[in-house]
């Protein structure tokens, strides 16, 4: 089964498009078993793409007191998201609350990463801010690793997380 | 002489509300004081961005403004645009649009139902909560929910915010073979709809009725979506074009949404309720007697068993759909063309929450230049806070934090979509 990787934002909100623009960075550059999908947020339309995927990523910009273009990198598996990250969303039901309701209805995937970059400014308009605009091209490289590792299964137990 | 005592609740955000509001309760000497449905989401301006754009353009920008009942403000606009245009839609492009519509009733009354109002009765936090216990019921509102959501994706594009809706028609149709695996979902929807009526109308749904003035969509031949009369319980009978003759919206200091109420009378109540109370004799029989079964009558006046409504109305919606895709041949042309010309024009449509309506007046270039859309939770601000005052001092003796709950369910009744209507929620209860 293919890694599914889901962009999530919104393209009018500045630095919250970030996981859109990554997203198609990715598709444009075909990797072979990876799919790859932009999504507003919404937490139940997640889980209805995630929920027949074992190797799933989701990107997103984040915001906290770090920072911006910080980036992260979360094993969903082993480290839970912090909530406060998302605090902006719209949504009713934002990743945090997807990731706790997929827990409890057993729709987490099994290898299940979160890649973050931290936000400086959700203002309307268009265009990511100089910070996150070079934390995006990292965050790319890494992503890209991160897919090919998870189309290696006899790997999974070896791939390292962390911010 | 007993000292007087006054308390204050003051629910900062309304949880499990598209949008943000806030409640205020002041209570003095056991008695409800004031009461507040404050909506302080900042307003949206919907309105001004149509102005000076074409009137193509409307069904893509109004669809903007809920992420949950897009399809409702694209119909409005793309009624009111055609009513300019003097187009005259083929009857399988009208079938499509309702099949859109059953599309988002299903998935906005299974998202409302399960994972949002059903924690209220059955005492838990949220819907996480809930699938600690009851997984099974859970899962089935998500899967009901997709489906949903497949039917918008399928004939809007995508399933937020669709982009396929065009004045006149849709840009693109689906072919017949599109439909087939779908068709077989809603068939186990149509089991998992009747479970879902058995699991709403078994729910501790308190006891408590207003006389609303219930207005809603009225058709001669079916169960309303797009087209209809506007009619009441209490004699209103119009034309969709009188609304502004009968209906005053205006701004209430205490909200960034306005109010909107019948000039004559002053509150009324849009949605489920509304809808079904003045549509009962349209639902098929098999419906009503779905709707019999789970213990409801003709008419409905509590709000509590708006969560059963929404059951049956899912019901209505998944059979509606099968109807339509075992019926459909695609249309020779996916939109009929016409003439610009100036003039204003009306839709009026049943989102999930209530009547959506919309005035639009447009130039000789087609360009807009004015628009008017009155959402259903700005109709419904004034039943919530009337509900609010008859609920309050029957339960005032309760801890805080109970009766900021029960509040919070009573407005939760209403499936309230603040971001909507503002074009969220807050309880403070004062005791004094």
């Amino acid at each position: 089964m293919s890694v599914l990787v889901i962009g999530i934002g919104n393209k009018y909100r500045s630095d919250d498009a970030v996981g859109l623009v990554i997203a198609d960075s990715i598709r444009e550059k075909n990797i072979h078993n990876c799919s790859v999908v932009k999504n507003s947020g919404e937490g139940i339309s997640l889980i209805n793409l995630w929920e027949e995927h074992e190797s799933v990523i989701i990107i997103d910009a984040v915001k906290s007191e770090n920072l911006p273009g910080k980036t992260y990198v979360i094993d969903i598996a082993k480290r839970n998201l912090n909530t406060d990250w998302f605090q902006l969303s719209t949504h009713l039901f934002s990743i945090p609350e997807a990731i706790d309701l997929a827990k409890q209805l057993e729709k987490l995937p099994t290898r299940f990463y979160f890649y973050g970059v931290e936000a400086k400014n959700f203002e309307y308009g268009e265009g990511l801010s100089p910070e996150v605009q070079k934390a995006k091209d990292i965050l790319i490289t890494q992503i890209i690793d991160g897919i090919q590792f998870l189309n290696k299964p006899t790997n999974r137990s070896s791939k390292s997380t962390g911010n | 002489m007993s000292k007087s005592k006054t308390k204050t609740i003051n629910v900062d955000y309304l949880a499990r509300v598209e949008g943000e509001g806030s409640l205020y309760l002041k209570i003095k000497d056991n008695k409800v004081q004031d009461i507040k449905f404050k909506i302080f989401e900042p307003p949206r301006f919907f309105e001004a961005f149509l102005r000076d754009r074409h009137y193509y353009e409307a069904p893509d920008i109004t669809a903007r403004i809920c992420g949950i009942c897009p399809i409702a403000y694209q119909m409005g606009a793309v009624h009111a645009m055609e009513d300019i245009l003097e187009i005259s839609i083929p009857k399988q492009i009208r079938e499509l649009r309702r099949l859109i519509y059953c599309g988002e009733w299903i998935e906005s009354h299974v998202l409302h139902a399960y994972m949002l109002h059903a924690p209220d009765f059955l005492g838990y936090q949220d819907a996480i909560e809930l699938a600690k216990d009851h997984p099974d019921i859970v899962t089935e509102g998500l899967e009901l929910k997709k489906i949903g959501n497949e039917l918008v994706t399928l004939l809007g594009g995508r399933e937020i915010h669709p982009i396929n809706v065009k004045v006149g028609g849709f840009y693109k149709l689906p072919s017949k073979e599109e439909f087939a695996p779908l068709y077989e979902r809603l068939k186990w929807a149509k089991k998992a709809a009747y479970s879902m009526i058995k699991v709403m109308s078994s729910l501790d749904i308190p006891e408590f009725e207003q006389d609303y003035e219930f207005v809603a969509l009225r058709h001669e031949d079916e169960y309303p979506f797009n087209e209809g009369r506007l009619v009441s319980n209490k004699g209103l009978d119009i034309d969709i074009a009188d609304f502004g003759k009968h209906f005053q919206e205006e701004h209430v200091k205490h909200s960034t949404s306005l109010h909107c109420r019948l000039k004559e009378r002053g509150a009324y109540h849009v949605g489920p309720l509304a809808r079904y109370s003045l549509n009962f004799d349209k639902l098929s029989s098999e419906v009503q007697k779905a709707a019999k079964d789970a213990g409801l009558q003709e008419e409905c006046y509590n709000p509590f068993k708006s969560i059963v409504i929404r059951a049956v109305e899912t019901l209505h919606a998944v059979n509606e759909a099968i109807r339509i895709i075992e019926n459909y041949k695609e249309p020779k042309k996916p939109y009929i063309e016409a003439a610009i010309k100036a003039g204003i024009g009306h839709g009026c449509t049943e989102a999930p929450r209530g009547i959506c309506h919309h005035t639009y007046s447009i130039d000789g270039d087609g360009l807009i230049t004015n628009a008017v859309i009155v959402p259903p939770t700005s109709q419904n601000q004034k039943s919530i806070e009337g509900d609010l005052e008859a609920l309050v001092p029957s339960i005032i003796d309760l801890p805080d934090d109970q009766l900021s709950w029960r509040c919070e369910q009573a407005i939760r009744n209403y499936d309230p979509c603040i971001s909507c209507s503002c074009h969220f929620l807050k309880l403070k209860v004062d005791r004094e």
